[in-house]
């Protein structure tokens, strides 16, 4: 069982650009319902996003309440509703970036070791998850950051936020502002070295079996 | 178009193909549409990586909370009257504080103002005093003044001197001047 099938979840996706748009002209008016809608559709893409870079539920909670707290401050200041998905993914990208910086500046003073980083403590997922299930989910994303750790900062991101996260060329080159030439490039760079690494394959493998 | 030696798309062109088709080359796209295996290889890079992406999402945890959004601040009328008459007195306060502060440094920059207010006082208590010396000389009432001769202290000294002439006349008149009076030569 993973933690997927627990419980159904919403996806901003699945929803139609001209309804997010709507209902983000609607909350930079001061409608707090809108933005609750919004965070509805959002609030999974987010927290999952977190959670791809940090390996630790806690810190995905933490870290997409402050996303969404500052999202709905700043709002009103958002000159396109259209980009308000990109718009979210850059403001989470950024508090990803803040929460390993303290991460590393709070390691330099030896208040925090890499195997703090344990992430993801037994049970973590709910109570009806069994051991096996853990150890799976571990060991998956064990290889998982094997994979990514062959990757350039650049390359990674790219390559999470498209494949991981859903996002389309324009959306990622608005996220990370960076032209979509750029960010075409770091993800050939990112599948050149991940089509040529067989632990890839192993992983779906033992996934699908 | 780099083609491998059986004329299908290299690994880079089915990565380019991939990550945007438009960016291949008009030949390279009809040959990607037309060609079985080429197409077949490029579908199943693309399956496995979204496959990824797809394992990656059930292998993760659902948030447990939902996300507790700060209220809104809403100035009514209250609370734009109650900043308007704050702001008010902090104006008031602050234009009262400037005077004052405006009034010391007026006086501390003209020195000449305290000058001038120092001389009045001291003309004041020269008067003053004067008031009480000539009350300490003559306490009587002027009607009794007469009575007692106080009256004709202000005879001339000149008349003075020529009904009673002073004693060190006499002197230089004998000794050409060389006597003194109380230390002092006389000329």
């Amino acid at each position: 069982m993973t933690h997927q099938d627990q419980r159904p979840q919403k996806t901003g996706a699945r929803e139609p650009a001209s309804h997010i748009a709507s209902l983000v002209e609607r909350a930079s008016g001061g409608e707090k319902g809108a933005f609750d809608q919004l965070v509805d559709m959002f609030q999974g893409d987010i927290f999952r996003m977190v959670y791809y870079r940090t390996r630790s539920p806690m810190d995905a909670e933490d870290i997409t309440q402050d996303v969404f707290v500052q999202a709905y401050k700043n709002v009103s200041r958002l000159h396109s509703p259209k980009q308000f998905k990109s718009w979210l993914f850059s403001i989470a990208v950024n508090k990803v970036r803040d929460f390993h910086r303290k991460g590393k500046f709070r390691a330099l003073f030896g208040l925090y070791t890499e195997g703090d980083e344990e992430r993801d403590p037994p049970g973590e997922g709910g109570n009806d998850e069994n051991a096996l299930d853990i150890m799976t989910r571990k060991d998956f994303w064990r290889g998982v950051g094997g994979l990514l750790d062959k990757l350039s900062t650049m390359e990674r991101e790219v390559f999470i936020l498209r494949f991981m996260d859903d996002l389309g060329i324009r959306e990622i080159a608005e996220v990370l502002k960076k032209q979509e030439s750029t960010v075409k490039t770091h993800l050939y760079r990112a599948l050149e070295k991940f089509r040529r690494e067989p632990s890839m394959r192993e992983l779906l493998r033992e996934e699908r079996g | 178009m780099s083609l491998d030696k059986d004329n299908h798309l290299g690994e880079e062109l089915i990565i380019r193909a991939l990550i945007d088709e438009t960016d291949l080359s008009e030949a390279a796209r009809r040959h990607l549409a037309e060609c079985p295996l080429c197409r077949g290889e490029k579908e199943k890079l693309e399956q496995d990586l979204f496959q990824f992406g797809r394992i990656a999402k059930q292998n993760s945890p659902v948030p447990k909370g939902r996300i507790s959004l700060p209220e809104r601040r809403r100035r009514g009328r209250i609370g734009w009257f109650w900043n308007w008459q704050a702001a008010s007195g902090m104006a008031a306060l602050a234009m009262i504080l400037l005077v004052v502060i405006s009034w010391n440094a007026l006086f501390r920059a003209q020195p000449e103002f305290s000058m001038v207010a120092t001389n009045q006082e001291l003309i004041e208590a020269e008067e003053f005093m004067t008031e009480v010396e000539v009350l300490v000389n003559n306490a009587l009432p002027a009607v009794y003044l007469d009575i007692s001769g106080e009256s004709y202290m202000e005879v001339d000294e000149e008349f003075i001197d020529y009904v009673v002439p002073a004693e060190y006349e006499d002197l230089s008149r004998y000794d050409d001047g060389k006597t003194k009076i109380g230390g002092e030569r006389l000329c």
